[in-house]
């Protein structure tokens, strides 16, 4: 089966319980509009930055850290049976991943739409966004699988993960303030340096989640 | 712990101690006499990193061949590393006082240390929150693999890109410790012995925190 399948298995299970994709939708628009209403709008461009990942980056927390929690023990079972463990994480950090970078990449238009964007290059500021959505989504869902066989709930692998997502953060804030202050070449650098973030988190997932999924 | 390995660690701190607080400095503006923190601020991160090195090194074993052992060895090492990070921040923080004026800033290592300090104490609410012990053992060396190679990444990597400004030596155009002219082999003398002497202190401390804990561990079985 390619993996495109397990991604798009992930996907229907999902739409059955609608309220799932609803609520993390919901999630960014409720978080965007806090984010506006505690500061006013902002123009300056490091809290503008600082302020968007900080939404984006607790959002991906907050659909990540679903991604194993509504597996029932009969669906475990299947799940076990049916995919290699590689083929699982691959499914569910791909699925966590094209879903952030999606609503990752609408939360941003709507941030822009409230805050408006104090730069010009709003298609490299995308790129951004996509890549450290999805690397930041990578790692939150590896330690929702880490907090769900260590038998705690959603709120351990936001403990687990939010230090993890640092370097991601780290990368995507100066990436970030660079495409807004016209360094392009180093935004590029630093979306780069994101994507290696990516492969590195999904290798590492592939490689470790056998030895988390074998009771 | 080898016998050897031991009387290495005492006889270089015989060696370390009074000499970092006696010995001969390079003599630079800003600095002045705070360099000697060198002796104490710096090695305890090379000490703290070779630590979580061995940790990492044993939670793989254990991933392999299952033996408690080895993840009980992992627990010891980090909790030992924890506890160099903690005083290499405490250092770092009073040495910061003195030569930049605060006592935290923006500077990406330091915030680099501090996230990885973090994230290890994540480890062991982890391992806290997991009753059977073989899961545990097995849970937790896994999120300790996944840490470390991403902690390599935001300590060793990223402050070393070429745009990010560090007030640290050798980086954002700063110069490293290599290029201060009267620096000469004198320091270098008491650093590389004083790495040694607190990687093997590290060790040392690791091994009897790990033979407490697992004497307790066993007796409990017994009982």
């Amino acid at each position: 089966m390619p993996i495109w399948t397990w991604i798009r298995h992930e996907w229907r299970l999902e739409l059955r319980q609608k309220a799932g994709i609803q609520g993390a939708v919901l999630y960014v628009l409720v978080s965007l509009v806090v984010a506006y209403q505690a500061t006013g709008g902002v123009q300056e461009a490091e809290i503008w930055v600082g302020l968007l990942w900080i939404v984006l980056l607790f959002s991906v927390v907050n659909s990540s850290s679903r991604s194993f929690v509504n597996d029932s023990p009969g669906r475990k079972i299947l799940l076990y049976f049916w995919l290699k463990p590689g083929q699982l994480i691959l499914a569910r950090m791909g699925y966590q991943m094209v879903f952030n970078l999606v609503s990752g990449c609408l939360g941003f238009l709507v941030f822009c739409l409230l805050m408006g964007f104090p730069g010009n290059q709003v298609f490299l500021m995308l790129i951004l966004v996509a890549v450290g959505s999805a690397a930041a989504s990578a790692l939150g869902t590896f330690m929702a699988a880490v907090a769900s066989v260590s038998g705690n709930g959603p709120g351990l692998s936001a403990i687990l993960g939010l230090p993890l997502m640092v370097p991601t953060l780290m990368a995507a804030v100066k990436g970030s303030l660079f495409a807004l202050q016209g360094g392009t070449s180093q935004a590029w650098m630093y979306a780069g340096m994101l994507l290696l973030l990516n492969l590195l988190a999904v290798a590492l997932g592939y490689l470790l989640f056998p030895y988390l999924w074998r009771d | 712990m080898k016998t050897y390995l031991k009387i290495t660690a005492v006889a270089a701190m015989i060696w370390v101690i009074p000499m970092a607080f006696l010995g001969e400095v390079s003599v630079q503006p800003i600095l002045h006499e705070t360099i000697r923190n060198l002796y104490w601020h710096v090695t305890m991160w090379f000490a703290m990193f070779i630590l979580l090195l061995a940790s990492v090194v044993h939670g793989i074993a254990y991933l392999r061949h299952n033996n408690p052992i080895r993840d009980e060895k992992s627990l010891a090492l980090t909790q030992v590393a924890l506890l160099y990070g903690g005083i290499g921040i405490v250092t770092g923080m009073i040495w910061a006082r003195f030569t930049w004026d605060t006592f935290w800033t923006k500077d990406p290592q330091l915030n680099g240390a501090a996230i990885t300090i973090l994230a290890y104490l994540a480890y062991m609410v982890l391992r806290a929150s997991i009753p059977d012990a073989r899961k545990r053992a097995e849970i937790s060396a896994v999120y300790g693999i996944f840490a470390f190679v991403l902690m390599v990444v935001l300590i060793v990597v990223l402050p070393r890109m070429q745009d990010v400004d560090s007030l640290h030596p050798g980086k954002g155009g700063n110069p490293g410790f290599g290029n201060y002219k009267d620096l000469k082999n004198d320091m270098r003398l008491v650093f590389y012995p004083a790495i040694l002497a607190w990687t093997l202190l590290g060790f040392w401390l690791a091994n009897l925190s790990f033979r407490i804990q697992h004497l307790n561990r066993t007796s409990h079985a017994q009982h």
